[in-house]
């Protein structure tokens, strides 16, 4: 994948493959590109050049919303919930493929409508317990902590039926009692068969739940392998002590 | 009966009537703006549309315009909101991909040109001379002026009941959530899949749609329109209503657009009872002002209006 802004190549020449069911890491000093390589694979930006393949299907012309459909969800470094609509609003509206979307149908469906309703809203329901914040269904998104928004984000991933999840920072900014729910909930989720892309700064976190790691410097991709590989290779030392890897 | 409708209670109901069918344009706005976030600026135009629609398809053949093919009044008003809704969509398609403040941009332009548009072009509008004998459809059998404007009332809250109950609908049902989530921030909201571009071109065409009625609702009750009774002006008291009453509810919408007019006609009526006619012009100014100033107590003291939910 390339993306360039101007003269600048924020993702430059960018290859390689996630394996089905793992925890990836992506790692690298700030400015390295990794959330412009997020943006072009969820579809918020269009790639500068470049293919992308998901399960077998080129999906780099696709829109967002297409890939959301074929199963990858994101969330963001800033957790961006919907604030004025309640954590259960948050998750709701995050389902896909609803019937009452077609605003015709709100008219003419009444019934599906509502049967459609209660099985999101049990999902909903499901996914709320599952992070913990069942107790906090019904308030405003905007009243919740950060560490509940990230929880809240990966709730509402959760509610597209991803087999992928983009995760920016999901311990940026988080307390360490949250970070631990967190940690425990990716891999309860990995377990279920999820696949997961991380970009996390917390070298422990990544070290601990993630193999491979990805390591980018300077827009490029400047290698792959375990953590234990990532910490001893002089080049990854370099592009964080070093400033940028170019 | 009809000796009662004369005096105040026939005013009254006249009054009525132009609030509801401010209520309707403030419905539609609240559709965009309220629940979908959409700065449409340009009202006026989409009432106009809808208004001159009507008034052509309805009107008798006229030998100095084009038109006047003398349809009955339930066509029109179904060819106002189906004109004011395709305008909306050509409109929509370009300027919806714009940020906020383009959008607004460029539906106040276009509303100007529109209300340009009907003063010159003569040959199907009428030009500044208007457009009359814009059909009221059975006014001689309900009995002359007080009792067809009695029956119109009915007819027009019987209409805000359905529009209202029809949104109330739309927004409570899951496509109403997405637009919130759009309200809220577009961005995320693509980022979990949805459309948003579609969302909001669908809230922009039937918020418009609703407006055109509103418009057709308007000629048909006064029988006659000209080109100055859709200036920037109903824009802005429509945007006044919306905000005093509470974006983002149907309710405020409606209570807004009836206490709106009334302290617009009521300021009216104070200027002409105690300002000498030589300085009548200068005072017209001083109802705008009054607005502005309620506008302001309302955003001082209850930011999301009497009745608002949008926080």
């Amino acid at each position: 994948m390339i993306r360039s802004f101007g003269g600048v190549r924020a993702v430059d020449d960018v290859s390689f493959t996630l394996g089905q069911g793992t925890i990836t890491g992506l790692i690298g000093p700030n400015g390295a590109g990794k959330t412009t390589l997020f943006n072009l694979i969820a579809g918020s930006q269009p790639p500068s050049g470049g293919e992308l393949h998901f399960e077998n299907r080129r999906i780099d012309r696709c829109r967002q919303d297409q890939r959301t459909r074929l199963g990858i969800a994101r969330t963001f470094q800033i957790p961006r919930p919907f604030p004025a609509l309640s954590v259960l609003d948050n998750l709701l509206v995050a389902a896909k493929d609803q019937t009452g979307e077609r605003f015709w149908r709100a008219w003419t469906s009444a019934r599906t409508l509502a049967r459609e309703e209660a099985a999101i809203t049990e999902r909903a329901w499901h996914w709320l317990r599952f992070m913990g914040l069942e107790r906090l269904a019904s308030a405003p998104a905007r009243t919740l902590s950060g560490g509940q928004r990230k929880l809240l984000e990966l709730a509402r991933a959760m509610m597209q039926e991803p087999r992928l999840v983009l995760l920016d920072e999901p311990g940026a900014g988080v307390a360490p009692p949250l970070m631990a729910q967190i940690v425990d909930r990716i891999r309860a989720l990995h377990a279920e068969g999820v696949t997961f892309l991380i970009i996390e700064h917390d070298m422990d976190l990544v070290m601990s739940l993630c193999r491979p790691v990805l390591v980018m410097a300077g827009g490029r991709l400047l290698m792959s392998g375990s953590p234990d590989e990532v910490r001893a290779d002089p080049r990854v030392v370099e592009a964080y002590l070093g400033g940028t890897a170019h | 009966m009809m000796e009662l409708l004369a005096g105040p209670l026939a005013y009254l109901v006249f009054f009525l009537v132009i609030a509801l069918y401010y209520a309707l344009i403030t419905l539609g706005l609240n559709l965009q703006w309220g629940f979908t976030g959409l700065f449409n600026v340009g009202v006026a135009g989409f009432v106009l549309v809808g208004a001159y629609a009507s008034a052509i398809l309805t009107t008798p053949d006229d030998p100095g315009r084009i038109g006047g093919f003398g349809l009955p009044v339930p066509v029109g008003m179904v060819g106002a909101m189906l004109s004011a809704g395709l305008f909306a969509l050509l409109v929509g398609i370009p300027a919806l991909r714009l940020r906020h403040d383009y959008l607004a941009i460029t539906t106040f332009g276009i509303a100007v040109t529109l209300q340009l548009v009907a003063l010159n072009l003569q040959v199907l509008t009428g030009g500044p001379f208007g457009m009359n004998f814009v059909p009221r459809p059975l006014y001689d059998v309900l009995g002359g002026q007080n009792g067809w404007n009695l029956a119109y009332l009915l007819f027009v809250a019987a209409l805000v009941l359905l529009v209202w109950w029809g949104l109330a609908r739309l927004t409570t049902s899951p496509w109403g959530r997405v637009l919130r989530a759009i309200r809220e921030d577009e961005a995320a909201a693509a980022a979990i899949g949805k459309h948003a571009f579609r969302f909001r071109l669908e809230a922009f065409v039937l918020g418009s749609m609703v407006m055109g009625l509103a418009g057709a609702v308007y000629a048909h009750f006064i029988g006659f329109i000209a080109p100055e009774d859709f200036l920037p002006i109903l824009t802005f008291q429509v945007w006044a209503m919306l905000i005093v009453g509470g974006a983002g509810d149907h309710r405020g919408a409606i209570a807004g657009a009836v206490l709106v007019w009334a302290i617009w006609t009521g300021s009216g009526m104070l200027l002409d009872l105690f300002v000498p006619p030589e300085g009548k012009a200068q005072a017209a100014a001083l109802q705008v002002a009054g607005i502005g100033v309620a506008l302001c107590l309302v955003l001082l003291f209850r930011p999301t209006g009497l009745l608002g939910r949008r926080d």
